[in-house]
């Protein structure tokens, strides 16, 4: 359940930014802080990562919003074991038994 | 209040204060540190980023012995709370399941586990069969004090300079470029330019994934209402380029040419700054066989080389309009705004990355847009210590700490003094550069390949080094040749390795960086590393104690004392080189404050060590005042900033290659690169990093959120020419160079569009490693190889 502390850069416009603010809380597992200039603090909270990711992107696209950046994350909930499988490759090696040294 | 209440508390906090110190608003702003002490068990400190050369400053929250959280140091004035994607994840680095943590030693085809002592012993014995034959091979992760004890054990112990790192890789030709324009190395200016500029120029760059955060200082100041205007100069739309007011496309090696151009119409048009010029420059160019100082010239000739670069002689060479020259040079010519030029590997890792550097420094000498905040010329690192300890610490095999040269013997005497050695110890002679270095690996002894052992820490050579079958692969199929690695995950090196040392990565250690405008950070241990992982530091002093044992004469100062001796509070020895005593002293300290003696030479200078503790990293130079603080410089040369010069100097270049102050301003010639798309092979190839992976993603496809995000390496290549040969989004086709082949789905439209002809390929998958084929071709005066720019050719791979 990964939780983060985010930052919306905002697109400087003359027009209302309410409608966007509206926007963003209506998004599942977002709470909006108190805009600060052209900046939006939130966290967001979601079910697992893909969740979370999709919201990131969510976020990013909406019109209004130049950047998504990031203050605060906490993962002390998520699995931290990375399940990476680099690809193993053969190599040719001509030592004797005990290695070259 | 639940604990994930509390979270959520801490999160909204930590992004309201970053928020509000991104305009400056911070007074009353809750640290997350603070705030989140009230939940119990996790402890907090500062630690600069791992990643790339920003210096970001995080802080790292630690629970029960491990990294739990991560949050953007609100008081670090380069990121004022804010992290990009890799910052967010850092703490996630340390935990792959595929951790190194214990010794393996290759027995036929499989490495087995073996003991710290063996495997110490094993490197001692690698070296006192033949020390001339031995190097190091290092990088810009390498912490100052660990950088700075590999130059001391190489040179001070060995009189052995082949040791360098793989920042010759990424930023050689920025270090040549500004010590032949400046007679010293390293920016002048800071990032205070990037809040002050009103026209940033970025020369083939790509901050908006490369250095994010930079780049949303740019962003926010528009945020903020204020025009800030980008300059997007490149080979390919990046995704910096929506961002950009003007996408100049030039064709790929002829950004000389650009340069030249700006300078021969600010000559011809008599818009250059006189005064500026008059008063604080000097031409040069280069001798027949091109070095480092080259030779003066005078302005006449220098104006009557450059008038060729007419703008519609450059647009003839480039691919841009005339007028975008004349563009370019008109806001060059006004006095009335901040130009700041960004540039990275795009100007760098070029067969004439020297000269390319040379030029921007010269384009912005010539016009007077120098030294002043937000109006100057700002080179950026890939690593986030390739400033402080590659080049400040001088890990090149040319260097010697605080910007010293073998060469020079005034140097080495001051560095035999500072460690007590007798004179004579260090050689002259320079040792070998990262391409020759591994040629030499690679090339059997008896015919020539001197090099039979390398040690490399804290890089990857085997999928970063270009063209590696020619400079790689060869060695491990030589008996005699013998390759040490340290690291904290398996990669494509210590697959290969002969001997890999499992490594304490990150806060599992002391450490200090340099960031890209001078700024030195420092860090404390946090966490335990798993297994039997040790600081690289450590293994260095460990192996020089082991010669010294062996009777190694190297390893003894001239009093008869062992080169890493240390001392506690009683003026006891400490027996740093066994791990179970490497932290009753803070070895870090004692490494930092002998090597401060170093950087006052070059008016380099380090505050002490204790002074980094309290900050969030300092510019140098760091110097005391009549009250006792420690007063960092933001900019270098300019009279009020930089306390070394003179008072009514206005500017002084103080360590000049013309001995007078002066800064130089060089011709160079467009010349035709090594190799040039032809019939056999069309396209250009370009390669570099993205967003979410970091150099050959050995961490960062470690984190699976980033890997998820960016999971394999990919061939951008434009629709049109996909269109023509009937290759399909997705679809896989065989890339090839005269160096080999390589399989690669191709992307379309993607985060990068190339113009037609060209192809851009990113190099952190191993799975997928574009460096089988890229071009070994390098710098004559840096060394730098150019993986920006090859022949090549592109297939359908079921054709």
């Amino acid at each position: 359940m990964p939780i983060a502390g985010l930052v919306l850069r905002l697109v400087r416009s003359d027009s209302d930014v309410a409608p966007l603010i509206a926007a963003v809380s209506a998004l599942r597992g977002v709470s909006v802080g108190p805009a600060c200039d052209q900046c939006l603090p939130l966290v967001l909270e979601a079910d697992d990562q893909a969740s979370f990711d999709a919201a990131w992107r969510e976020l990013a696209a909406l019109p209004g919003v130049a950047m998504v950046e990031l203050a605060f994350a906490d993962f002390s909930d998520l699995e931290l074991q990375a399940d990476y499988e680099p690809l193993r490759r053969e190599r040719p090696f001509l030592g004797g038994d005990d290695g070259p040294a | 209040m639940d604990r994930r209440e509390f979270l959520k508390a801490t999160a909204m906090a930590a992004a309201t204060a970053a928020a509000r110190a991104a305009h400056a608003q911070d007074d009353d702003a809750v640290d997350p540190a603070v705030l989140a002490r009230g939940e119990r068990g996790v402890t907090w400190d500062k630690a600069p980023c791992r990643f790339c050369g920003t210096g970001c400053h995080v802080q790292v929250g630690v629970r029960a012995g491990r990294v739990v959280a991560i949050a953007g140091d609100r008081k670090a004035a380069v990121n004022r709370g804010l992290l990009c994607v890799k910052g967010y994840h850092v703490g996630l680095a340390l935990y792959g399941k595929d951790r190194l943590t214990t010794p393996l030693l290759r027995k036929g085809d499989k490495q087995v586990p073996i003991s710290w002592t063996e495997a110490i012993e094993r490197i001692a014995e690698r070296v006192m069969r033949d020390s001339k034959g031995f190097a190091f091979y290092g990088s810009g992760q390498w912490t100052i004090p660990e950088g700075y004890a590999a130059q001391k054990l190489m040179k001070g112990g060995l009189s052995n300079n082949h040791i360098d790192p793989n920042a010759r890789l990424c930023m050689a030709s920025a270090v040549t470029g500004f010590m032949s324009t400046y007679g010293v190395d390293e920016p002048a200016s800071c990032y205070d330019d990037l809040d002050a500029a009103d026209v940033v120029i970025l020369w083939g760059n790509n901050p908006a994934e490369m250095h994010p955060v930079l780049f949303s200082r740019l962003i926010d100041r528009r945020t903020r209402g204020e025009t800030v205007t980008l300059i997007d100069i490149g080979t390919r739309r990046t995704r910096t380029t929506p961002f950009a007011q003007h996408y100049l496309e030039f064709k790929p090696n002829t950004d000389l040419a650009i340069a030249n151009g700006i300078a021969a119409y600010l000559i011809a048009h008599d818009a250059y700054d006189k005064q500026f010029v008059a008063k604080h420059c000097a031409f040069r160019c280069d001798v027949a066989e091109p070095d480092l100082n080259g030779q003066a010239m005078s302005f006449d000739d220098y104006k009557k080389r450059i008038a060729k670069f007419t703008p519609e002689y450059v647009a003839k060479v480039s691919g841009l309009k005339a007028q975008d020259i004349v563009m370019l040079a008109e806001l060059f010519r006004r006095r009335d705004v901040k130009i700041t030029s960004l540039w990275c590997m795009g100007v760098n890792q070029h067969t004439r990355g020297t000269a390319m550097n040379r030029l921007i420094h010269g384009i912005h000498l010539l016009s007077g847009h120098w030294g002043h905040e937000g109006d100057g010329p700002q080179s950026l690192t890939g690593q986030p210590s390739a400033c402080g300890t590659a080049r400040e610490v001088g890990t090149l095999a040319h260097a010697l700490p605080g910007g010293g040269v073998v060469t020079n013997p005034e140097h080495r005497k001051h560095a035999e003094e500072v460690w007590n050695l007798p004179e004579g110890r260090i050689l002259a002679k320079p040792g070998y550069h990262t391409v020759e270095m591994w040629k030499r690996f690679s090339t059997p002894t008896e015919r020539g390949g001197d090099i039979h052992t390398i040690w490399v820490q804290v890089t990857n050579p085997g999928q970063s080094l270009p063209n590696r079958p020619l400079l790689f692969d060869p060695s491990r199929t030589l008996a005699d040749k013998f390759l040490i690695v340290s690291d904290v995950y398996p990669t494509e090196t210590t697959r290969a390795a002969d001997l890999v040392l499992p490594s304490a990565m990150w806060v599992e250690k002391n450490g200090l960086f340099g960031n890209s405008e001078r700024r030195t950070q420092q860090w404390f241990k946090q966490v335990s590393p798993p297994g039997e992982a040790r600081d690289d530091c450590w293994q260095t002093i460990a192996v020089a104690r082991k010669l010294f044992e062996l009777g190694h004469p190297g390893m003894r100062d001239k009093d008869g004392a062992f080169l890493f001796r240390m001392l506690d509070s009683k003026q006891r020895e400490v027996p740093i080189w066994n791990f179970q005593h490497y932290y009753d002293i803070n070895v870090d300290r004692e490494l930092f404050e002998e090597y401060r003696k170093f950087s006052r030479a070059k008016h380099k200078d380090l505050a002490p060590y204790d002074e980094y503790v309290k900050a969030r990293g300092l510019r140098w130079p760091v110097v005391k005042q009549p009250d006792g603080s420690w007063r960092e410089t933001r900019y270098r040369f300019v009279e009020g900033e930089d306390p070394y010069v003179k008072a009514g100097a206005g500017f002084q270049f103080y360590h000049s290659v013309s001995k007078d102050d002066r800064a130089q301003i060089w011709f160079h010639e467009d010349d035709p690169p090594p190799e040039a798309p032809d019939a056999a092979y069309p396209f250009w190839l370009c390669t570099g990093r993205v967003l979410e992976h970091w150099h050959t993603g050995s961490m960062t496809m470690r984190i699976p959120q980033l890997r998820r995000a960016m999971p394999q390496a990919y061939v951008e290549m434009n629709r049109r020419d996909a269109q023509r040969m009937g290759i399909a989004e997705g679809e896989l086709v065989t890339l090839e160079t005269r160096r080999g082949q390589l399989q690669l789905p191709v992307w379309l439209d993607g985060r990068g569009q190339p113009p037609e002809g060209t192809l851009f390929v990113p190099f952190f998958d191993e799975r997928l490693q574009i460096n089988l084929i890229t071009l070994e071709a390098y710098d004559p005066v840096s060394k730098q190889p150019d993986y920006k720019k090859c022949a090549a050719r592109v297939r359908r791979s079921a054709s």
